[in-house]
């Protein structure tokens, strides 16, 4: 996969990373493993991650160049990833127990029906909320807009090119390609994915520290 | 007597005036109606942009700074509390304010104590976070402030930074939106000014702690309230001064009317056409009213006091009118023309702000002229009684009297008498003073600090002398190092040698401290490895410092980005520095420029202040060279006048020679030189040179008609010098006025002013009938 920054129309940075994750039922909602492929730099930097289901997060890192791997304390999850414009809430999986939903509007796009919902946190502190656009035959949102306390739209996210995955006997649609703009300062961020697999077998041992200093 | 070119024009314009008094006053109001409606259109610009041209080179390269790493327009509120800011009882509130500042639309990015991140190791795990934790505030002990406190200190982005050295101020910065983005065009007056508002109201949470605002984007705000409670406060000042000295030059309240009348006409005009250039209103041309008042009323007293002094003797209104225009009409071309040169030689687009006024003086000035020759004239004809009966001459004008003039007094004799017995000691008096100005105004300096156009009383002064004693630095400069290649700021070699670099500008003492992506690298080298200080040093390889940067930006990316630009080419070094004088610091940039170079680094100043300081030899060639050419030019005009090359040079005499002792003053008054005193010298120079002009043309005139010197400078004296002390008078106070003004440039520029003018009237009076004498004598 790659995750792209763009200012306007001109890339900045591009890095291609390899993607793992497995979710894992119990106290720890998910394991995911990002491995840089390019650019040469920083080919072979690995980035663990464990969300916790108290919303707590563990991370570490690998940099190959000192053969090392360190742990990192939780970043706020509304810190940018890796400088982008997704924050680690929007790669790392929303809890939706942290949510509060409500149904907006539900219409008709051709045969797909297309649900809006507002998403409102449950802390009563935070005053952000999203609207999201979920295309019922996807199970899986198309777009998100994201307001500020004070009604301004701040950022938006297209989420597109589904693909259909076969896992457990079942079709789920995963997108190949994830973009979010901020529409303040003009910058953009897209991950896009050039194969994706679902389903595949994982060693759970593969998702720990020290599996990061073991070079292959 | 054969009549001159100068004599045909007069009686071409009072033929005009007669025959159609009333298309005369039409033309005049015509050009005030066709010029007026684009007064509403009027913009404004307070920015440091707007001192340089947009081509400017120096523009370039800060919009290349501004487009990798934003606008460097920033605002700083600082909390001061003696008794120390790490504590609950400062930090809470700060934790609200900072919430509410953040929400403003126009705030791009904050930096405060709770986001200034450190770089550290717990339990061997890497954490990059704010210092303290503006959600946990409630929770922490006064032994967790102590550390907070100690861990800030020992911190290179928060020390000296965020945190004073004795922890008793803090500082939030906000970060402007950049201003080449045109849907998102900032009014930084605006945003300063909602800043101010919000700090205001969150005062009372701060029981022990004074809040202030300071930073580049309040100092363009305080520029232009400065002016705009300039322009109010003096303004009214100066027009009840002007009608008060108009009304004892004149003694007719008709004649103060008239003035005031035109005067607004005038400036009504010369608005309309700043609109129509696309010139905004800034810190000089804000001043546009005031000095175009000023020297609208020398010429209106001239005429004006002519008229009425023929008038009162004879009760002949309409010879009264041919009797001024006679005395008046060419003198005051001439001197029109002399002032308008003086203003457009200021026109170096090197020096944007002086350009637009200077090109506005010079308009507004010839409109002025236009204006008392199209209403004046009308007005007076109209208002006044024509009392006697009168007679047309031969060319079909009403008859006047020959020369009702005042009779040579006692005094004039005497007043003579004593210049030629004393002509040669008061000669070598002006020489000596001379000498004496010329070496004092070698040790003169240009003095361009932005932070200091402000008068002592102005609140950002003391805000800023807080800045200085309690972070040691005042100011901050900006360099941009080009590593010439996308990713170039990761190769291990430039950043060896920019490492070099940082450690060679330490040599000057003067160096308080410096920001640079070396020292975040460092740091994150040591954490790395457990915290070991012998690993803060950079590592071995270009593949180390971009997975530490990919590391940093994982938590915490603006570190990053706020020092290296997003494809890596760019990084920004900034200096904190000691040095105020403006000449000294760009010598300290200039250094460190050859210091880069000499490691092989393309570095370079940017960033607004540079941008303005190096303004500091713009504002000295400029004062030079229109120096020069006002002489040339003003000299060429009196030589059409007299027509003789010896009269011409001997008329400039008591103009220059006022400009040298300013100079020697300005030493005295430890003036430095900047962007107010360019307009001085040339200001100066064209306005008195207008008392000579009509001192010569009355002179030659007379001589013409076979008085001897001493008769002619007899009746100069009766006639002349009355009219020459109040227009000096009005001018001197006029711009006298300006001393009050908290815009620091405007204070000198009105204290200079009325002091040369004053010494010209002084020259005037004795030095050029003293010259007179002496070449009559030879």
């Amino acid at each position: 996969m790659a995750l792209v920054l763009m200012e306007g129309t001109t890339v900045v940075a591009e890095r291609k990373m390899k993607f793992r994750s497995i979710e894992i039922d119990n106290d720890i909602l998910n394991k995911s493993l990002f491995e840089f492929t390019q650019p040469a730099d920083v080919k072979g930097t690995k980035l663990l991650s464990w969300l916790h289901k108290k919303d707590e997060k563990s991370q570490w890192i690998y940099l190959p160049s000192l053969n090392k791997s360190r742990r990192i304390l939780a970043s706020s999850q509304n810190s940018s990833f890796m400088g982008s414009e997704f924050t680690y809430d929007d790669i790392g999986g929303q809890n939706t127990s942290k949510y509060n939903y409500k149904l907006l509007s539900e219409s008709k796009r051709g045969v797909d029906v297309i649900w809006k919902l507002e998403q409102t946190s449950k802390d009563s502190n935070i005053k952000d909320y999203q609207i999201i656009t979920i295309n019922k035959s996807f199970m899986n949102p198309e777009a998100v807009e994201y307001y500020n306390s004070k009604k301004e739209l701040v950022k938006s996210s297209k989420i597109e090119d589904f693909t259909s995955y076969k896992v457990n006997g079942k079709n789920i649609f995963r997108p190949k390609k994830i973009s979010m703009k901020n529409v303040q300062n003009n910058k953009e961020s897209l991950f896009q994915w050039e194969k994706r697999e679902f389903g595949t077998k994982q060693k759970e041992s593969d998702f720990t520290a020290q599996a990061l200093d073991v070079k292959k | 007597m054969k009549q001159t070119f100068s004599d045909r024009l007069t009686e071409k314009y009072l033929h005009f005036l007669f025959k159609h008094p009333l298309r005369l006053f039409v033309t005049g109001i015509c050009f005030m109606v066709i010029l007026t409606p684009g007064i509403p259109f009027l913009t404004s610009d307070f920015s440091f942009r707007s001192y340089t041209h947009p081509e400017s080179p120096k523009l370039i390269s800060y919009d290349l700074y501004e487009k990798n790493f934003g606008n460097d327009d920033n605002v700083m509120v600082i909390v001061n509390n003696p008794q120390g800011v790490m504590n609950r009882e400062t930090l809470i509130p700060l934790r609200e304010l900072e919430k509410e500042l953040n929400n403003l639309p126009g705030t791009r990015r904050l930096e405060s104590i709770f986001n200034g991140s450190v770089i550290h190791s717990t339990n061997d795990a890497i954490e990059i976070k704010g210092l303290i934790s503006s959600t946990e505030l409630e929770k922490y002990s006064e032994s967790d402030f102590l550390n907070f406190k100690n861990e800030g200190l020992k911190s290179p982005n928060i020390h000296s930074i965020l945190l004073s050295s004795d922890a008793t101020v803090t500082v939030l910065y906000l970060f402007l939106r950049p201003t080449l983005q045109q849907n998102q065009q900032l009014e930084i007056y605006h945003y300063t000014q909602e800043v101010e508002k919000i700090v205001s109201a969150h005062q009372k949470n701060f029981p022990n702690a004074q809040l202030k605002i300071f930073g580049s984007a309040y100092i363009s705000k305080s520029l232009i309230e400065v002016s705009k409670n300039d322009q109010l406060r003096l303004g009214p000042i100066i027009l009840l001064l002007f009608a008060l000295v108009s009304f004892i030059a004149l003694r007719n309240i008709n004649g103060v009317l008239i003035s005031v009348f035109v005067i607004i006409c005038n400036i009504l005009c010369c608005l309309g056409i700043q609109s129509y250039l696309k010139i905004p209103i800034n810190s000089f041309t804000s001043a546009l009213g005031i000095i175009i008042t000023t020297i609208t009323t020398g010429a209106l007293i001239h005429i004006i006091a002519g008229y009425y002094r023929y008038y009162r003797r004879t009760g002949d209104s309409k010879a009264a009118l041919i009797h001024t225009y006679r005395m008046n009409f060419i003198p005051t071309l001439l001197t029109t023309l002399t002032t308008s040169v003086g203003f457009i030689c200021l026109a170096n687009k090197d020096l944007m702000p002086v350009y637009q006024l200077g090109i506005l003086l010079g308009i507004g000035n010839a409109f002025s002229w236009i204006m008392i020759i199209t209403l004046v004239g009308p007005i007076l004809n109209f208002l006044n009684k024509q009392k006697t009966p009168y007679k047309l001459d031969a060319s079909g004008l009403p008859e006047t009297l020959s020369e009702p003039h005042k009779k040579d007094s006692e005094f004039s004799i005497r007043y003579v008498n004593y210049i030629g017995k004393h002509k040669f000691k008061i000669i070598n008096l002006m020489i000596f003073l001379c000498a004496i100005s010329i070496i004092a105004a070698t040790q003169l300096e240009v003095s361009m600090n932005p932070f200091k156009q402000f008068s002592d009383n102005v609140p950002i002064v003391k805000t800023q002398q807080l800045v200085k004693d309690k972070f040691t630095h005042s100011m901050a400069i900006e360099f941009l190092l080009d590593t010439g290649k996308v990713d170039g700021a990761k190769d291990i070699n430039l950043l060896n040698r920019l490492l070099k670099l940082e450690e060679l500008i330490y040599s000057d003492k003067r160096v308080h401290k410096h920001v640079s992506i070396t020292e975040v690298i460092k740091e994150i080298n040591k954490i790395f490895n457990s915290g070991n200080q012998s690993f803060y040093k950079l590592p071995e390889s270009s593949e180390a410092v971009a997975q530490y940067l990919l590391l940093i930006s994982l938590s915490d990316n603006g570190k990053i980005k706020n020092l290296m630009s997003n494809e890596g080419r760019y990084l920004k070094f900034t200096l904190f520095t000691t040095e105020e004088n403006s000449n000294k610091l760009l010598e300290q940039m200039t250094w460190v420029e050859d210091l880069a170079k000499e490691q092989n680094l393309n570095l370079f100043r940017t960033g607004k202040v540079p941008l303005f300081m190096s303004l500091t030899e713009v504002v000295f060639n400029l004062i030079g060279s229109s120096a020069i050419i006002s002489m040339l030019l003003i000299g060429f005009i009196m030589y059409l006048l007299v027509r003789n090359t010896k009269l011409a040079l001997i008329s400039m005499i008591p103009n220059v020679i006022p400009l040298i002792y300013g100079a020697g003053i300005m030493y005295l008054l430890s003036y430095g030189i900047d962007i107010g005193i360019t307009l001085v010298f040339s200001v100066c120079l064209g306005i008195a040179v207008d008392d000579t002009i009509h001192f010569i043309h009355h002179y030659t005139h007379l001589i013409q008609k076979g008085k001897t010197p001493e008769e002619a400078l007899q009746n100069i004296v009766v006639n002349l010098f009355p009219t020459i002390i109040s227009t000096t008078l009005i001018l001197s106070v006029g711009f006298g006025v300006l001393s009050f003004a908290d815009f620091l440039p405007n204070h000198k520029f009105g204290v200079m002013t009325g002091v040369i003018l004053t010494l010209a009237v002084f020259a005037d009076l004795f030095m050029l009938p003293a010259i007179l004498l002496i070449k009559k004598t030879k």
